[in-house]
């Protein structure tokens, strides 16, 4: 039984038998696997906070015939202060439910894991927009997962564009003449202009950046769509956050 | 291959389906009601009937109960001005347990759960905000403390804060007889926020 140090952070859990449970790790050297957790839910378990979601830790892991187990577990940053207001927890919930949705088991995503940490802590620490980190959030998550969508160029043409449609289908900017199915968004010069600070901004930098909130709507409501067409899933994040939100 | 005859069989089926028994348990639970007195065995058979005939939900609180309104609501002596709200009925019992609470409850029958699609709606929130009235001095949220039970008590805080009603939440630390090396960053930092002078 070798036993392998992995860092990482605890997406989601299930709960198997009377008292143990199945907790999904995005983890730095492993990609995402799950992991049983023996006895995790009884009140005087060591494994009970480590195993909650948010939790990013040191975890050591043995490979059983089909899933790994948790053999010890140390706490790096629980991020409490996530768990413990509303409006973040909704917003926390939705990113650790769109990483599990865009990566595949035991495929390595050492940038992904980065990328949660990273927002995590800034959803921590920062007074930054909610509405702007997750659009922000959501473009990087898909370029990472390999749905990075194309502007400023025409997808059919190759030609530069500053306006356009944006298109579910395609993946990216079309311009007016090859517009040809209904999934198309306009994008007017100022709405492209967004896009590109999107692509290009570090998460650290979002809250030094004027934004107009109708704008970042209208953009998130595409978004949304878009990552609804590439993974085929419904978020059931989305709705709570959008319930708590409104 | 089925060695058993059709009647065994089938019971060992039913023992199995119980949370936390598999084939091996039920076939001994099985073997085990064979061998009982035929008035045991009856009177067992009338108790699963008899609960499942005449357990039904409390229309105030939402807990178990044979008579509605249950026994806790009932109850005078009880304090009303102070409703517990707890996430299941077996909370209600471990919740009493304590002797220590004189108050009301209210059962949620489940709690939110952003990852597992239970919204706001799916659980008991309105039937409780229903039960708010200017006599009500406190409400306790007794909910796990997980993410999920916080999401729940801070849902229902921000609900209810606005009515001018006192909301808290139970506090969150060291079981009793644990060695505090063994307590994790979270709780022993949890035990902290909440420490009180003796």
């Amino acid at each position: 039984m070798s036993l392998i140090n992995v860092q990482g952070v605890v997406l989601k859990y299930i709960k198997l038998g009377e008292s143990d449970k199945i907790i999904t790790i995005l983890t730095d050297k492993l990609g995402k696997v799950d992991v049983v957790s023996h006895g995790a839910r009884k009140t005087k378990s060591k494994f009970m906070a480590s195993t909650q979601p948010f939790c990013y830790g040191e975890y050591q892991l043995y490979k059983g015939k089909s899933l790994y187990t948790l053999s010890q577990s140390s706490i790096i940053d629980s991020f409490q202060s996530i768990i413990m207001d509303l409006d973040k927890l909704s917003y926390g919930v939705y990113f650790l439910e769109l990483i599990d949705s865009l990566t595949e088991n035991e495929a390595k995503s050492v940038s992904m894991l980065a990328l949660l940490l990273k927002t995590l802590y800034i959803l921590t620490h920062d007074d930054v927009n909610l509405k702007l980190l997750r659009l922000t959030f959501d473009f990087k998550a898909i370029s990472i997962g390999g749905y990075m969508p194309q502007i400023s160029k025409c997808l059919k043409c190759g030609d530069k564009i500053s306006e356009g449609y944006f298109s579910i289908i395609d993946g990216g900017t079309v311009c007016r003449n090859c517009k040809d199915n209904k999934y198309n968004y306009g994008i007017n010069k100022e709405t492209m202009n967004y896009l590109h600070i999107i692509k290009n901004i570090k998460l650290e930098d979002l809250r030094n950046i004027k934004y107009d909130e109708k704008t970042i709507d209208y953009l998130q409501n595409i978004m949304t769509r878009y990552i609804f067409y590439q993974t085929d899933k419904e978020l059931k994040s989305i709705s709570l956050m959008n319930k708590i939100n409104k | 291959m089925n060695f058993y005859p059709q009647p065994i069989s089938r019971l060992i089926e039913e023992f199995s389906k119980l949370p936390g028994v598999g084939p091996k348990t039920a076939q001994r639970l099985a073997f085990y009601v064979l061998n009982m007195d035929m008035s045991e065995a009856e009177k067992l058979s009338s108790a699963i009937i008899n609960a499942k005939n005449n357990i039904k939900y409390c229309s105030v609180c939402g807990n178990l109960t044979d008579d509605d309104p249950c026994i806790i609501c009932r109850n005078t002596s009880r304090d009303s001005n102070l409703i517990c709200v707890v996430e299941e009925p077996k909370d209600v019992i471990a919740m009493e347990k304590t002797r220590e609470y004189k108050g009301l409850y209210h059962v949620l029958h489940g709690v939110i759960s952003p990852l597992g699609g239970v919204g706001p709606d799916d659980i008991r929130i309105k039937e409780l905000l229903g039960r708010i009235t200017p006599d009500i001095k406190e409400i306790i949220i007794a909910t796990n403390p997980n993410v999920e039970g916080e999401a729940t008590a801070m849902y229902i805080a921000r609900l209810i804060k606005p009515l001018g009603v006192k909301v808290t939440r139970i506090a969150h630390g060291i079981p009793v007889g644990a060695d505090l090396e063994y307590a994790d960053e979270v709780t022993l930092s949890k035990a902290l926020e909440g420490r009180r002078e003796i």
